[in-house]
């Protein structure tokens, strides 16, 4: 018998070596947990390029403004309505403001309200959902029940609610000498942030619930209590650092889900104050114009749009990379 | 005994991430009419690929890359999804791991049972129903009228599993395949299945495979065994062979591991480490790694199986060292 | 089951009480009212018409006269539409609304579900990737924009449907689509996703080892188990509907009650968003009822469990 070209010797069936043995029973050593997530993640062609957009699209928000010529406010007269040109890529719209400007500041503020609204949802959902999940019980269950009706209702009726109301208070509230800081930003932005952020929870709540109920049962919260680690410390330590996946993929999905409610806002005449721009405000004052003025509109839709867009994509990529379980 | 099912050199492989990876990498045996044999090994070493490959119903990544299924002297290669359909639940009946998923929670157990026999049978419904009454009848369900018209969430684990098999076997299959039928199952459950099963086998006369990683089981209704391990055949024979001559390491690493009271041991001896990994299948023998007797070339090829005596054989370096000459 | 309904029954009161609470105090939170306009009003007019709406009282015992004039199913009056009452305005509103929401909703299932189904059985082939290309636009372009660009390009460069206005048929068209453009594009992409994973369940195999042909498998074992979540999601796309409304029909110009509601966000029109809001929630709340009701009826699983 031959075997690849040599004869069967004696020396072959020499007993393997253990050394040889104990290096092959060890199989591999597995890549650590966030590394293997990054490697799913990158071999995601979709996921990579919408990262790449998303870098995109913050950095053009936060640099584009610094390097126009024109401020988002800045009403060139005898330039209104302007069809896109060199000059003006975008347009200009009937104040003779830049629409391109306009566009990129409108970035920084939706983009600031996806993002600082996703925040508030995170901090108030994760406490809330941990909580919930690892006291159990009774509270718990109450807790949980707070969530069912609070979910009963669409989320838009609170967000309107919330911000007609907040508006007022805080224009009122921000004229006292303490608060007039803020006064800069504009209480329409800030009810907004405040409104949305306080409204979206519950999706992370029940997330995070779902995961510290199923984590706590485990046996490293038993060993960490056995070294009296106290409850606090162990939901911060332990728990909630292992629902850090399943919140940043609903935080992915949450800021373009706020940006799209900015958008309905604006609609609805609760948006930011003018003359500030969001993609929301810029497309929802073209509506009106749209027989004429086409581009108006096009240009925050298609803002809106890509980033829902790319958000999206990279929420759904970044998911599929955390639960290699999904993986085809 | 005519042979009944004959697998050929059967290669399935499997399109992954890393590329096509081979599950069961060249295997062959027979099954005899009403011939019950029992398929052995861990989980991954192959076992219910082989199964479904015959029953051609491997996940839409898997297909069938190499080999001859020959099922009561038709070769089944040529047989397209239509044609699988005659034989799938007519002529071979199949029973899975979990009888808790394995069962459609929106319909009636009735429904589901019926609907198999209304497709293999041109009889009129009523008397499809009757049929399915007298099938949980004889798999021991009590109140079978009345059971026909719950959800399976209404009946207990062992219970799902005797309603599978009632349904696998009414159609009177040739071959019943059950995959793992009693690892989901607590302990006294799983022996009134495997009497059960047994049972039947004797009233019907039909083949059975039965897959498992329990050794015990197949000891129990067996008449031959197969082990398999990392998608090859390590060892085949008759159950006495395989419990009191088992040629090949894994085989008597298998029967180490299993409690024993007649023998006085009072240690079992587990099998060290994992089993490999088809992503990256070894070039030598699959076992190797865990082998206490592996050998130098063990690491570096293959090897062949071979029949020692009639009908018992197995795919080891360690067989072939004594008779190299002869090769 | 009977229990368990009465249960949720109780459950639904219970949150309608709460909103009624919240949409109260925070609609009385607000600074200023109907009063405060551009020229301060005299002390003794202001007076006047705190005395008329009952907002004189302490903030407490209105909470409890309109608790009490809920439960008669009184809503009050406007406070900028002089002499209307709210009940007046959503009886004449609403079933315009309603009628576009059904109509929606009838748009979304009967194409939205196909649509996730044909993907499903054609993963990763054109027909899958077309109609979710489809879906994932239906899902990040915002519903005015849909609206606008359709009535723009259908009706005023076309003229193939009438512009504006609710007085036809043809005028519901467009409106629906646009209000349905989001949830049908959901609704394709859910039913997909489970179709997919239904597919991969282990009776579904049972059913293919039966020898059931893969219509049977499909269309029978597969579809009852994929279109249950959609049942669930009913209550949030009758919800979806009609968040869309408020925009939608201010678009088209329909007399629906979103474009009332939004008008009396804008003019601060307290009793008339107190009213709507409550109205809103109370409806929702009976359909998301209905809706677990149906679900109860149809998933023989839930049966047993209370």
């Amino acid at each position: 018998m031959q075997l690849a070209g040599m004869q069967l010797s004696d020396e072959l069936f020499m007993p393997l070596e253990k050394e040889q043995m104990d290096i092959k029973k060890t199989s591999e050593p597995g890549l650590t947990y966030w590394r293997d997530v990054w490697r799913r993640l990158k071999k995601n062609k979709v996921a990579m390029v919408s990262l790449g957009i998303i870098i995109l699209i913050f950095a053009l928000s936060i640099i584009g403004p610094l390097l126009s010529p024109y401020s988002y406010s800045d009403q060139l007269r005898g330039q209104e309505k302007q069809w896109p040109s060199w000059q003006h890529p975008m347009g200009t719209d009937s104040l003779g403001r830049d629409m391109l400007v306009r566009v990129l500041y409108g970035g920084r503020i939706s983009l600031s309200i996806g993002i600082v609204a996703s925040l508030i949802n995170i901090v108030i959902g994760v406490l809330y959902g941990g909580i919930s999940g690892y006291v159990g019980g009774k509270v718990d269950s109450i807790m949980m029940r707070i969530c069912d009706i609070i979910y009963s209702i669409p989320l838009m009726l609170y967000v309107i609610l919330l911000t007609v109301v907040l508006k007022p208070s805080l224009t009122s509230l921000f004229e006292l000498p303490l608060f007039s800081a803020f006064k800069s930003a504009g209480a329409g932005l800030i009810s907004i942030y405040i409104a949305i952020g306080i409204s979206y929870w519950i999706v992370t709540a029940r997330i995070v619930r779902g995961q510290i109920l199923s984590l706590k049962e485990q046996e490293y919260i038993t060993a960490a209590k056995a070294l009296g680690a106290g409850g606090p410390r162990i939901l911060l330590r332990h728990l909630i650092p292992n629902c850090i996946g399943p919140i940043i993929v609903t935080t992915m999905l949450q800021i373009p889900d706020a940006i799209f409610t900015e958008s309905f806002l604006s609609f609805v005449g609760l948006g930011v104050d003018a003359p500030v721009p969001s993609w929301g405000g810029l497309a929802s004052d073209a509506v009106g114009g749209i027989r004429s003025y086409f581009y108006l509109l096009l240009f925050p839709s298609l803002a809106i749009s890509i980033t829902m867009l790319v958000f999206n994509l990279f929420g759904d990529g970044l998911r599929n990379a955390l639960d290699p379980r999904i993986r085809k | 005994m005519g042979k009944l099912l004959e697998i050929k050199n059967l290669r399935t492989a499997f399109k992954t991430y890393a590329g096509e990876v081979c599950a069961v990498n060249g295997i062959s045996f027979c099954v005899s009419h009403g011939e019950a044999v029992g398929i052995v090994g861990e989980s991954g070493s192959g076992k219910s690929v082989t199964m479904l490959s015959v029953m051609k119903l491997l996940a839409d990544n898997g297909r069938m890359v190499d080999g001859d299924i020959l099922f009561d002297g038709v070769r089944l290669n040529d047989y397209d999804d239509r044609a699988m359909q005659n034989i799938r639940g007519k002529s071979i009946g199949m029973i899975f791991q979990d009888p808790m998923t394995s069962l459609n929670p929106v319909f009636t157990v009735g429904n589901q049972m019926v609907e198999a026999i209304l497709k293999h049978n041109r009889i009129p419904r009523q008397q499809a129903w009757q049929k399915a009454v007298d099938m949980l009848k004889l798999v021991g369900i009590p109140n079978a009228e009345g059971r026909m018209k719950q959800y399976p969430h209404e009946f207990s684990g062992g219970m799902r599993q005797r309603v599978m098999i009632a349904m696998a076997l009414s159609c009177e299959p040739k071959l019943l395949i059950a995959d793992e039928p009693t690892t989901a199952l607590d302990v006294t459950i799983q022996a009134q299945i495997i009497e059960l099963m047994k049972e039947l086998k004797n009233k019907i006369n039909m083949a059975i495979i039965l897959i498992t990683h329990d050794l015990g089981v197949v000891a129990d209704i067996c008449e031959r065994v197969i082990v398999m391990y990392g998608g090859i055949i390590v060892e085949q024979g008759k159950l006495d062979e395989i419990f009191y001559q088992p040629l090949h390491p894994y085989t008597v690493g298998l029967l180490n591991s299993i409690p024993r009271l007649n023998l006085g041991k009072n240690r079992l001896e587990p099998i060290e480490g994992q089993p490999p990994d088809m992503i990256h299948a070894p070039q030598g023998c699959p076992f190797v790694a865990r082998c206490p007797r592996a050998m130098k070339i063990c690491d570096m090829a293959k090897p062949e199986y071979v029949e020692p005596s009639e009908g018992h054989g197995a795919a080891c370096w360690l067989l072939l060292k004594g008779h190299r000459g002869e090769m | 089951m009977a229990q368990y309904l009465v249960k949720r029954f109780a459950y639904s009161v219970l949150t309608l009480f709460i909103i009624i609470t919240i949409t109260f105090f925070l609609s009385h939170a607000i600074p200023g009212g109907v009063y405060t306009t551009e020229k301060p009003l005299p002390q003794s007019i202001v007076n006047n018409i705190k005395a008329k709406y009952g907002l004189d009282k302490p903030l407490f015992q209105q909470y409890l006269i309109q608790l009490n004039n809920i439960v008669h199913l009184d809503f009050g009056m406007s406070m900028v539409n002089e002499g209307r009452r709210v009940n007046d305005i959503i009886a004449q509103h609403f079933p315009k609304s309603a009628l576009l929401g059904s109509f929606s909703i009838l748009l979304c299932l009967i194409l939205g579900i196909p649509l996730g189904i044909l993907s499903a059985l054609k993963r990763d082939r054109w027909q899958d990737n077309v109609s979710m290309i489809i879906a994932t636009i239906g899902v990040t372009v915002p519903s005015f924009v849909v609206a606008t660009l359709t009535q723009y390009f259908i009706s005023v460069r076309l003229k193939w449907l009438p512009v504006m206005g609710f007085t036809s048929f043809k005028h519901m068209v467009l409106p629906a689509v646009a209000l349905s453009f989001f949830p049908l594009a959901f609704i394709a992409r859910l039913v997909r996703s489970n179709m997919v994973e239904v597919l991969e369940q282990d009776y579904i195999r049972t059913a293919r080892a039966k020898g059931l042909s893969r219509g049977v498998v499909v269309f029978k074992h597969a579809l009852k188990n994929s279109i249950m979540p959609v049942i669930t999601y009913l209550g949030m796309l009758i919800a979806t509907i009609l968040t869309g409304s408020f925009v939608i029909e201010k678009i088209f110009n329909i007399p629906g009650l979103g474009r009332f509601y939004v008008e009396s966000i804008s003019n601060r029109d307290y009793t008339t968003i107190m009213g709507i809001t409550v109205f809103y929630a109370a409806f929702l709340i009976l359909m998301n009822f209905v809706v677990d009701v149906v679900y109860v009826l149809i998933d023989p699983r839930i049966k047993l469990k209370q």
